[in-house]
């Protein structure tokens, strides 16, 4: 086998917008390793953002959280930053 | 296959090093066009190695081939259908995993792949520690370590790709692709052998297979297109497999695929990828502290800002003066050797063509620090951190973080302005900006303000503020400026609300770690754009230019009337006064002449004609002809004042007599009306036109042109009215 894929994901259910699980990103502090839970957006967005690295589940680090600048979080070793629009939309767990 | 012409593509992400590594392949050989109906450039070039003629083909940067931009669809779209003989991707090697994505990616397009493991240095000195040999057998693919910027393992990059181009289906047996699992995999394999059956689509059937998971409607119409009568069979299976893959995981099957490649690469890295050191991004670190402060940053960016401008100007402006004296002697020069046999001729060259696009040449200087000063920011990795300082705050107009920097280069001149929306994704973002961009009041209009609040706001100091001076025409000249930010938040308010309605595009984007600027990094971000700025505006300008020329100088003045000026000069010659006095007279001989030619031209006559229709705002014919002048280029507005009032305003004196001629004849209203048409109504011909060259039609130009004239019009109007009816109560 070439790259051992990671264990199958547990079936998780859909979750709806009452229903929104995990904390907020902004409530995380600088430092701190979280794990992503769910983006809350839409399917483009979602892809967009595991194509860049954030998979459901992916373990990244707060690097800064900027008010005004950029919210700065490590994934897979890459820098990314986030807007203001994207903060309020992923939900972590603490790890 | 022809073993010595080959096409090569050059795959990777942005801030891999690409560009830099595709200059030092191609050299000068190299030349950038358009892929049709879009704005993104097509670089190509080539190079001669072991026999071998390459064409290189420099695919945008993307960090995938989704479809969720232009630069994605153009780069797959040229794998698929212009069949490269090997795509070359280069890696940040400081950056591996993501990187590794892309090539993920293109191994599954099922494309000769060669990676270059670049800023293999950069690499290095952060203390990553890759087993090249071992990620190139877990992969199947050669690998090459290269630094681009020294030009570093291109031979052997070279040699590696000739040897691929020459044995392409050996390596493309050597490949491995993505292993999604053991639930996702048998799933994947037997819709890629559903496709495969179609013929067009069997070179590339994993690929399509994939897609068609995902959900790509790209790839579905492709299908529809290539494979009509298999393709709703193959797209009821994969919508059915879709769906089975959400119920078992409970995320689309795009993420899931997405997640599975990570995991791939993930364990191709562990096996490969040491770390010795942790000394990732801690210099980058240490300066975000600073520059990313949260009280600091802000005032560090706007200093910087404000230095980039100095700068320009402090350095450029006297290069940009020299030029123009040029460029007047070059006129001058002209005239007099046709004077005598006079000819249109003459005068279009000298008056149209020489002082119209001369006008643009001579503001290269300027640009080109603009530029440069703006690729020392982004080139370090600054630019980028910078919008997101100010996402917020864009983000409640309706506004981009990334459109500030467009719109603070519009500050000193519109066209750069435009050209710098490329770095925003959408369309709609970048549309957006250049339409409200010249409501960003430009360098251009700055003498006509100052000349007017000269002229018709007297100085008075209104308080002070420790040692500095608050003096009003300061305040009207900040004012003018605020009214032009004022409305461009209303315009994207409105335009956001109505044509170009959509979310936000949510800001992400990958960190640069801070990078010393090279050279050659800069000079192409540099001339490129100020090249382009030189060949695009100079063009179109050249022809709007002849045209207003043609408006300017016909029809002439009539015998009756030249031959009247030239008895008055035959007059003042006999009359033998002192040499200075016949000088001055035949000098208000001329001016009076040049005024009379003016009102009998094309121009004069269209300004007289839609003089009731600028009445409203307070404008007289004269002011009209003037701002009709200003079409081409606004610093106009003031020589065609000059003119019409029969003063020379190159020479220091008559500038003053215009001074007091402004001041006799309006009234500060008037004065306050001529600045705010100025500065909302129609850009200059060189904003037009690359704002067609940048929307990519005609239309969306012409509407900004119209808006922005109809909506100066109309403020322009109001203001000129109330303030009458202001005055008018308080006399009353």
């Amino acid at each position: 086998m070439f790259g051992r894929p990671r264990e199958p994901m547990p079936p998780r259910p859909p979750t709806g917008p009452q229903h929104q699980p995990g904390r907020a990103l902004s409530s995380a502090k600088v430092g701190e390793d979280v794990k992503l839970v769910y983006v809350d957006g839409g399917k483009g967005l979602q892809h967009r953002l595991a194509e860049l690295g954030l998979t459901p589940g992916v373990r990244f680090r707060i690097v800064a959280k900027g008010s005004p600048g950029p919210f700065i979080v490590s994934v897979k070793g890459a820098r990314m930053m986030l807007g203001h629009g994207m903060v309020h939309r992923i939900r972590i767990a603490s790890v | 296959m022809n073993a010595t012409q080959v096409t090569i593509a050059l795959a990777g992400n942005p801030n891999s090093g690409k560009t830099t590594l595709f200059n030092a392949i191609t050299g000068s050989q190299q030349h950038v066009g358009n892929y049709p109906g879009v704005t993104v450039e097509k670089k190509q070039g080539s190079r001669q190695h072991d026999g071998v003629d390459m064409n290189v083909v420099d695919l945008p940067g993307t960090y995938s081939l989704t479809a969720y931009s232009v630069e994605e669809v153009l780069a797959r779209n040229f794998i698929l259908e212009e069949n490269p003989h090997v795509v070359v991707d280069i890696i940040d090697s400081s950056n591996l995993e993501r990187n590794l994505y892309l090539a993920t990616q293109l191994l599954e397009l099922g494309v000769p792949l060669v990676l270059a493991f670049n800023m293999s240095d950069v690499a290095r000195a952060r203390g990553y520690a890759i087993s090249v040999q071992r990620l190139s057998k877990l992969l199947g693919v050669p690998i090459v370590r290269t630094v681009g910027h020294r030009s570093t393992g291109i031979d052997r990059l070279l040699d590696t790709v000739v040897e691929v181009a020459r044995n392409g289906q050996v390596a493309l047996e050597r490949q491995r692709t993505t292993d999604y699992g053991s639930e996702l995999e048998p799933h994947v394999e037997q819709l890629t052998a559903q496709v495969a059956q179609c013929a067009p689509l069997a070179r590339h059937a994993r690929w399509f297979a994939v897609k068609l998971l995902e959900g790509d409607e790209i790839t579905a119409k492709r299908i529809r297109q290539l494979c009509p009568e298999r393709a709703q069979e193959l797209l009821t299976e994969a919508d059915h497999l879709r769906r089975h893959i959400e119920g078992l995981f409970g995320d689309a099957a795009e993420i899931i695929l997405a997640d599975r490649r990570y995991g791939f690469i993930s364990g191709a890295c562990t096996d490969s990828v040491k770390q010795t050191v942790e000394t990732r991004h801690e210099r980058s670190d240490r300066i975000d502290s600073v520059l990313l402060n949260r009280w600091v940053g802000l005032p560090i960016f706007l200093v910087l800002m404000y230095l980039v401008f100095q700068l320009t100007f402090w350095v450029g402006g006297p290069i940009v003066d020299l030029l123009d004296a040029g460029k007047e002697l070059l006129a001058e020069g002209i005239r007099s050797m046709g004077a005598g046999h006079g000819g249109p001729l003459i005068s279009l060259l000298a008056d149209g063509i020489i002082e119209g696009v001369g006008a643009v040449v001579v503001f290269v200087p300027l640009i080109l620090l603009l530029f440069l000063g703006i690729a020392v920011l982004e080139d370090s990795g600054y630019m980028a951190r910078a919008a997101f300082l100010l996402d917020r705050m864009m983000h409640r107009i309706g506004l981009h973080g990334k459109s500030f920097i467009p719109m603070l280069i519009g500050f000193g001149c519109t066209v750069p302005g435009v050209l710098a929306t490329r770095t925003l994704e959408t369309r709609r973002d970048r549309l957006t900006t250049i339409l409200i961009l010249p409501l960003m009041s430009c360098g251009a209009r700055l003498p006509v303000y100052a000349m007017i609040i000269g002229a018709l706001f007297s100085s008075r100091t209104l308080f002070y503020v420790g040692p500095l001076e608050i003096n009003n025409q300061g305040l009207w000249l900040m004012g003018i400026y605020l009214v032009g930010i004022v409305l461009a938040v209303i315009a994207a308010k409105v335009l956001r609300k109505t044509l170009l309605r959509g979310e936000i595009t949510p800001l992400v984007m990958e960190l640069p770690p801070y990078r010393m600027p090279t050279l050659k990094g800069l000079a192409v971000h540099t001339l490129q754009p100020t090249w382009y700025y030189l060949r695009k505006a100079g063009t179109i300008i050249l022809a709007i230019v002849v045209v207003l020329w043609a408006m300017k100088t016909y029809p002439q003045l009539p015998e009756t009337s030249q031959a009247r000026f030239d008895a008055q000069s035959r007059a003042i010659l006999a009359a033998r006064s002192a040499p200075a006095q016949t000088q001055a007279k035949l000098h208000e001989v001329r001016l009076l002449r040049h005024r009379a030619a003016l009102q009998h031209s094309t121009i004069g006559r269209v300004g007289r004609f839609i003089a009731p229709a600028m009445a409203p705002c307070g404008f007289d014919w004269k002011v009209s002809t003037a701002l009709l002048g200003s079409l081409a280029a606004k610093e106009v507005f003031i020589g065609q004042m000059g003119v019409i009032y029969a003063v020379d305003t190159d020479t220091g004196q008559g500038a003053q007599t215009l001074h007091d001629r402004l001041a006799s004849t309006y009234t500060p209203l008037q004065g306050l009306c001529i600045m705010l048409f100025i500065l909302i109504a129609s850009p200059c011909i060189a904003t037009v036109a690359v704002t067609v060259r940048e929307s990519g039609s005609w239309k969306w130009a012409a509407f900004m042109w119209g808006y922005l004239t109809l909506l100066a019009w109309v403020v322009t109007a109001v203001v000129y009215q109330a303030g009458t009816l202001i005055a008018a109560w308080q006399a009353g």
